[in-house]
């Protein structure tokens, strides 16, 4: 394997071997093949006169205003830096508020002509679907989720409450009776709202 | 040495500045000749070393704490200088001895003298102008691996981490390198030696 080492590798090799960067097995083939290859032996040589002659280079010193410079440097970039942040963080609560405050505006607007349209079809449908709710909700094995509902006395008074307040207060409000498995009653109201409702 | 936490977080107040001027006390010399030895002007250099500095000052919190600071640094320094050069093309590579064609033929190259301060240059030597000036004309990346190793005594597994290149791509660019200061400073390389200029 030693004999197979062409002068050509040897040479690429020559400045890891002068740095002793070279691992085993390569210093050992290197190593060997200068022995007897007299041109390697001077590409060796002119190489390790090259990097003696980088190391006659001097030292500079380092400039006395180096350290004073690179603090104001540092002092004049960071107070910069600090008034940008400064600046956003007063902007940035500041376009939130702006936003904040302009948004109403702009959804009322934008919902303004479509907002009748809506109303105006669910108050045809209100009538039939309530209808259909209250027979259902009075029968005893009605099934009260496709109505809305889990079928327990609670959810019944919650729904009640919260969704079914009258239209106006001086029409009656409609009593809904509903018994649950348990064979507890409770009186619900009539529904004004019932866009939850999926009815079969 | 300062406990490199105490710079974590940092914010930019009076003391912090010292603390990092405490840490990189080490260090500032060494970057300061390495940028020097990269550019081959003092001002340049000291540009450079200041900037890079500024920049590990403001990234200190992306430093992984048990690393290499030293590393880390030059990482910092070296790219700097890489993408300054993309920036502002200042980087040719040049031979020193090569005519110029011209209409009335070939006249030979004066070289830009690339240090600032005549007293400087009285007090510099003519070998240590000719190195600089040889060291100017290498390919930038060849340039680096050999002032890190040559001049600045760093491994080859060091270098690899501050350039972010392999072990082999750095004894390759070392080599390269050496071989071209060789051919550019023959008179010097071969004085007092018994081969020929190769």
């Amino acid at each position: 394997m030693i004999r197979n080492m062409t002068c050509e590798k040897v040479k690429s090799l020559l400045s890891a071997y002068l740095d002793s960067e070279l691992d085993y097995h390569e210093l050992r083939q290197v190593e060997l093949h200068l022995l007897d290859c007299s041109s390697c032996q001077r590409e060796c040589r002119s190489l390790r006169a090259t990097k003696d002659l980088l190391g006659t280079l001097e030292s500079p010193p380092l400039p006395g205003e180096f350290w004073p410079e690179l603090k104001e440097r540092i002092t004049s970039r960071s107070v910069s830096r600090y008034y940008l942040r400064l600046l956003m963080k007063v902007l940035a609560p500041a376009t939130a508020l702006l936003v904040l405050a302009i948004l109403p505006f702009a959804i009322t607007t934008h919902e303004g002509a479509s907002s009748g349209q809506v109303e105006a079809k669910t108050d045809l449908i209100e009538p039939y679907i309530r209808e259909y709710v209250i027979s259902e909700l009075d029968r005893p094995f009605s099934d009260k989720t496709s109505l809305g509902f889990v079928a327990t006395a609670q959810a019944v008074t919650m729904y009640s409450s919260d969704f079914l307040e009258p239209h106006d207060h001086h029409t009656p409000r409609e009593a809904v009776v509903t018994q649950n498995r348990t064979g507890q009653r409770t009186q619900a109201n009539a529904f004004q709202r019932v866009m939850f409702l999926s009815p079969r | 040495m300062l406990n490199t936490r105490a710079l974590a977080g940092t914010q930019y107040r009076e003391s912090n500045i010292e603390a990092f001027e405490e840490l990189v006390r080490t260090y500032d010399h060494k970057l300061y000749r390495v940028a020097l030895r990269l550019t081959g002007n003092p001002d340049e250099a000291k540009d450079l070393a200041q900037e890079a500095l500024l920049r590990a000052y403001r990234a200190f919190d992306r430093f992984k704490m048990g690393t290499s600071f030293e590393k880390w640094l030059f990482r910092i320094a070296s790219n700097l200088y890489i993408d300054k050069l993309r920036k502002y093309g200042k980087y040719r590579f040049e031979s020193l001895d090569e005519p110029i064609p011209t209409k009335d033929g070939y006249v030979q190259k004066i070289l830009p003298d690339r240090t600032c301060n005549p007293e400087d240059i009285a007090e510099q030597n003519e070998l240590a102008e000719k190195i600089q000036a040889a060291l100017q004309s290498l390919p930038v990346n060849y340039r680096m691996a050999v002032i890190l190793y040559d001049l600045e005594g760093f491994s080859y597994a060091e270098i690899s981490g501050i350039l972010d290149c392999s072990i082999g791509t750095v004894r390759s660019r070392i080599h390269r390198g050496r071989r071209l200061l060789r051919k550019k400073l023959a008179p010097y390389v071969y004085q007092g030696t018994d081969v020929e200029v190769g």
